[in-house]
């Protein structure tokens, strides 16, 4: 076991000077780590427990978090990194990168005899100017399909092959474009993922309904139905004898079992409400009936309801009740006193499938289906856990884009702008300050660098090619990462999200100002930094 | 013959220890001759499953967390439903050139372990002549039963986040629940158990008092509550080994006490255990146990008694005779008046002599007939309401028959015609003014390696005391354990309560209030104590 700790996390910092130049090696140390995964082209890392459980990721959050960096510093990136994720849900290897440049320049500066102070002042100019330089690059969007598949087609295929990047595109975009509602904000939770043992990726599906991870209990329940009335409830079919009755007085057998069934005879009841509304509503039509409950059913339940042919679930996750509702219509039920049938709702097709001991119910061909599921297949855990990652992901950048109401050009195109930009207005910033702009123009450019060196080509070369583009074109200019040369992302489809870059931006400059100002920090005391 | 299931769950390095034991003792005590069957119902704690290679599983129904360094060589998932090889015809996300692997050193398995794994492949019983005394650095060292993907949980974290992941603190583990991932993966674990189950009888919670499972526990129990409104049962536990720092006691008493407050508040019923005297200000001495020589500092010799009273007092529910009777009922029985907290008792083993019959053990009996497990509080015989259990005294071990009856036909005892009757009379003797519910099974517990080898040599292979030494290994055990209520109990919160009531301000306890504890929740952490320890108190004498 670990030791407790119960330190005092400054006793971990060494004095100022040397706490400065700890921070900077170990940014770089993490930078020079995370580097090589940016991109389409980047590396993924399989991380080998010692168990030998496996995580494949090139996510710069979870590598972070999964690798065990021992350094105070990396814990600092780990939480811009972490807030990057949970804002954005993109663009932590970024951040990772940008920090650690940001670092490195500075490490120039100070060690000609600059004060940190003065490219922290510097730093702060240059966010705010490349903020700027972020809002006029801004493409406004209408939600629509061909808008949106672009974004996330971008993202996947950072994620995953192509070929299956492609696949999910499609998936994921229509997965938000179908339970978006007019005039409300998203909810990705309205997209249920789940995973499924299945021996291709590619088989990964959408489903405009709901798939549960459980099925009936009672060998009798049919397993397949059609034009299926949907019943969803938070109703206990259950018996349980409450804590009330002691047992120490021991009564009679034949009055603990009176007690038994009149206890029971309560829970029945509640079962023949159902069946009654089943018997009105079913018999003699083509119809059938199904119930989704989030309490239990026992056996005696499952009996009664079998014998009429009514397919229950008992068990369900409290968020299927809210997405049961939404993809079937009807309301979750918390008593049957006044069970209607407006209270129903309504499935084409629900239908069982069984894997090992795992039971999936198929609850599809709903009317209007405000909640989905898309079926992730994957030969075994980690795999599905990968395609998961990915999918989270491209389901965010779809979102944020429908969010910001634009998108931006991607490939490196911002850096280039942004640094250009900033070489520019150097030239109007007066004193030491303007070596923090500089620095700042520099270290921007780290991303499409590393771009660049992933996909196989110079970085000086290719930086000099695009800023030169740029410059002549006056338009956004990315790189291609076939030939090493310039493009326009606009033309090539690659797009990034305005808000993950925002949040890069500001995240990284004031993480990057905190480690450069540590002896500072020291003395306030490190809760400050807390958030 | 509907099982009435119930679902287990360990939290912390201590009560996996304990866990590891009694999964342990449930498989060397599972019968597979079907004229002698097992009087334990054993689909009440396992479950029957299907890998995806068709094979069929049974494994414990359980969830247990622990951090990241003490399940070593476990993998998440288990070994048990890995994918067939044919399917796992590996077509990867990414570019395979572009693959960077890393990979931990490897966790090398104890000596027992390979040994277990060995013996799994040749089919042979292991040979018991290991040590293990000075092999087992945690509870996966020592673990026979293999898992079902649900059941283990790693807490990951970083060396490098020690300062700021306190895992030594009530607070933090409260905050690691709420945080969005952990709950919503545990609980989703715990919906899927439950949904399995027919007619469940509720929980069994083992947690670690001491530190941030304590936390975890609690709010894990909270969540049981809200959702399933089944009877919950916890073992808020202590490892015995003694430390000497005493900055760390008094955060292990906070804790403590924070649990305590917590646990009452959403189980039915709980008792605080730990095999030494006291718990606080410090570890005392070891409990004493006539026939047993144990080391109370390893973890491994002491979580194995407590185990041994777990198993033994759980059977009451977990029998196929009697399958109505439940944990609510025993929950019932002894929380009256909202007294949750119980101590456990254990006798080990339960003294009989070698060829001498129940009515004379009885008879002759001296001294306390068991010995607490609970710390910082004894068990009187007097004034309980208590739930015992004995298994392993056989009806023919009762009396003699009339013929040859002699002198036990004088004692009133004889008339009694059952073991149950026996006892229930003896108890009603000798313990004065209790109310006592006593289960009985026939078949002692059967103990066999990794189970430490603890007791003396004057105990037999069939665990009879005799008056000389022998050279055998015990094999199988009586045992008595049970749960008992009354005013010992109240010594127990005042105790805590003067020890908590030494931090005057809870300020100085940063990584507490870093963590969300306020100065409120504290006081009313000494209340609660106080207002126990009153609860406890008899004033009807
Ligand atoms: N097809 C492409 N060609 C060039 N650059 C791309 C392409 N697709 C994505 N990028 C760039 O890759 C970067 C994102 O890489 P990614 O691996 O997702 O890291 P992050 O974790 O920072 O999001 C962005 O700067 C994006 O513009
Ligand atoms: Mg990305």
């Amino acid at each position: 076991m670990a030791a407790i700790s119960l330190l005092n996390p400054k006793a971990e910092f060494a004095r100022a000077a040397q706490a400065l130049a700890v921070n900077i090696s170990a940014a770089k140390g993490i930078q020079d780590v995370m580097r090589t995964n940016l991109g389409p082209k980047g590396t993924m890392k399989m991380l080998v427990s010692g168990a030998g459980d496996i995580k494949i990721t090139k996510d710069g959050n979870v590598l972070l978090h999964e690798m065990q960096i021992q350094h105070p510093t990396a814990s600092l990136i780990a939480r811009a990194s972490t807030a990057q994720d949970d804002v954005t849900g993109d663009g932590t290897t970024s951040t990772v990168l940008v920090i650690g440049e940001l670092l490195k320049q500075a490490d120039i500066c100070i060690s000609e005899g600059l004060h940190p102070r003065m490219l922290t002042e510097g730093f702060e100019l240059a966010r705010i100017k490349t903020l700027e330089v972020l809002d006029s690059l801004k493409i406004l969007i209408e939600p629509t399909k061909e808008n949106l598949i672009n974004i996330a087609r971008t993202s996947l295929r950072t994620k995953v092959h192509p070929t299956v990047a492609d696949k999910l595109t499609e998936i994921c975009v229509d997965a938000v474009l179908t339970i978006r509602q007019k005039n409300q904000e998203i909810d990705l939770h309205m997209i249920e993922l789940m995973e499924m043992q299945h021996r291709t990726a590619a088989d990964t599906n959408l489903i405009r309904g709901i798939v549960t991870d459980h099925g009936s209990r009672h060998p009798d329940m049919p397993k397949r139905v059609e034009n299926a009335y949907i019943l969803t409830c938070n109703v206990s079919l259950e018996y349980e004898k409450s804590e009330v009755n002691s047992g120490f007085f021991y009564k009679t057998a034949e009055e603990r079992e009176k007690l038994v069934a009149a206890e029971r005879e309560f829970i029945d009841n509640r079962v023949k409400k159902i069946i009654e509304l089943k018997k009105k509503l079913c018999d003699g039509t083509d119809k059938s009936f199904v119930v989704i409950n989030q309490k239990g059913i026992d056996p005696p339940s499952l009996d009664m309801l079998a014998r009429e042919n009514i397919l229950a679930l008992r068990r369900a996750k409290r968020r299927n009740m809210e997405r049961l509702a939404l993809a079937c219509g009807g309301t979750a039920m918390n008593s049957f006193d006044d069970l209607k049938e407006e209270h129903l709702g309504w499935a084409g097709l629900v239908y069982e499938h069984i894997l090992g001991e795992t039971k999936y119910t198929f609850i599809e061909e709903c009317k209007k289906p405000n909640s989905v599921t898309i079926l992730l297949k994957g030969p075994n855990k980690y795999t599905l856990e990968q395609l998961k990652d990915a999918v989270r992901d491209g389901l965010r950048a779809i979102k944020n884009a429908i969010d910001d109401g634009a998108i931006i050009p991607g490939a490196g195109a911002f850096e280039v702008a942004a640094s250009q930009a900033l070489h520019l207005y150097k030239e109007k910033v007066k004193g030491k300050q303007r070596l923090g702009v500089q620095a700042y123009a520099e270290a921007l450019l780290v991303i499409p660098k590393t771009l660049a060196v992933n996909s196989g080509f110079d970085a000086q070369d290719t930086i000099v090619k695009l800023l030169e583009e740029r410059s002549t074109l006056g338009e956004a200019v990315g790189l291609d990462i076939s030939t090493g040369e310039a493009l326009k992302p606009t033309d090539a489809g690659i797009y990034d999200n305005y808000n993950v870059k925002k949040q890069i931006i500001n995240s990284c400059t004031i993480i990057a100002s905190n480690l450069l100002l540590v002896d500072e920090i020291m003395r306030a005391g490190l809760s400050s930094l807390k958030g | 013959m509907t099982s009435r299931e119930i679902l287990t769950i360990q939290l912390g390095h201590y009560s996996n220890f304990i866990g590891t034991h009694w999964w342990n003792i449930q498989e060397t005590n599972f019968s597979y001759d079907s004229d002698n069957p097992s009087e334990i119902n054993h689909d009440v704690l396992y479950r029957e499953g299907e890998n995806l290679k068709g094979q069929v599983t049974y494994t414990p129904r359980l969830l247990l967390v622990d951090l990241r360094e003490a399940v070593g060589y476990l993998k998440e998932q288990g070994t048990l439903y890995d994918t067939p090889q044919s399917e796992e015809a590996q077509q990867s996300l990414w570019d395979d050139t572009k693959v960077e692997v890393l990979k931990e050193e490897t966790v090398n398995k104890s000596p027992f372990i390979k040994s277990l794994d060995e013996s799994f492949e040749s089919q042979n019983p292991t040979s018991s002549s290991l040590s293990l005394e000075n092999n087992i650095n945690s509870w996966v060292d020592c673990l026979l039963p293999r898992f079902h993907p649900r059941t283990l949980n790693v807490i990951k974290h970083h060396k490098h986040d020690g300062a700021m992941y306190p895992f030594g603190i009530f607070t933090y583990g409260r905050n690691l629940w709420n945080a969005e991932q952990f709950s919503d993966d545990f609980s989703e674990r715990i919906r899927a158990y439950v949904e399995e189950c027919d007619l469940m009888q509720g929980f069994q919670i083992i947690l670690d008092s001491v530190d941030c499972f304590a936390g975890i526990g609690a709010s894990c129990m909270q969540h049981l509550k809200d959702e399933y409104g089944k009877s919950i049962i916890s073992f808020p536990c202590i490892d015995s080994k003694r430390t000497e720092h005493s900055a760390s006691n008094m955060i292990k008493i906070l804790n403590t006490a924070l649990c305590w407050q917590h646990v009452e508040e959403y189980t039915s019923l709980f008792s605080p255990l730990c095999c030494g005297e006291t718990a606080w200000p410090q570890i005392g001495d070891p409990r004493i146990f006539n026939h047993l020589t144990y080391n109370s500092e390893l973890k491994y010799h002491s979580s194995a008694l407590l185990a041994t009273a777990l198993d033994t007092l759980t059977i009451r529910y977990r029998r196929k005779e009697y399958s109505n009777v439940v944990l609510s009922d025993l929950c019932a029985d002894l929380n009256k008046l909202g007294r949750k907290a119980t101590a456990t008792s254990l006798t080990l083993p339960f003294p009989i002599t070698a060829k001498a019959d129940l009515i004379d053990v009885l008879d002759d009996f001296e001294g306390p007939l068991w010995t607490s497990l609970t710390p910082n509080c004894d068990i009187s015989m007097d004034k309980n309401m208590q739930s015992i259990v004995l298994r392993g005294i056989s009806e023919e071990r009762l009396k003699r028959p009339i013929s040859h009856a002699m002198k036990q036909i004088s004692k009133p005892a004889y008339r009694c015609s059952t073991v149950h009757e026996m006892m229930m009379l003896y108890l009603a003797c000798t313990c004065h003014a209790s109310a006592t519910y006593l289960s009985n099974i026939s078949s002692p517990l059967y103990i066999k390696s990794p189970y430490p080898k603890i007791f003396n040599n004057n105990i037999t292979e069939t665990g009879d005391v005799i008056g000389w030494p022998v050279g055998t290994d015990v094999q199988s055990v009586p045992v008595m354990a049970g749960l008992h209520s009354g005013n010992n109990l109240s010594a127990m919160y005042e105790s805590l309560h003067s020890q908590l009531s030494r931090i005057r301000s809870i300020k100085k306890f940063h990584a507490f209030t870093d963590s969300g504890l306020e100065e409120d929740e504290f006081n009313e952490c000494l209340n609660y104590l106080l207002d126990c320890k009153e609860n406890y108190e008899d004033h009807y004498i």
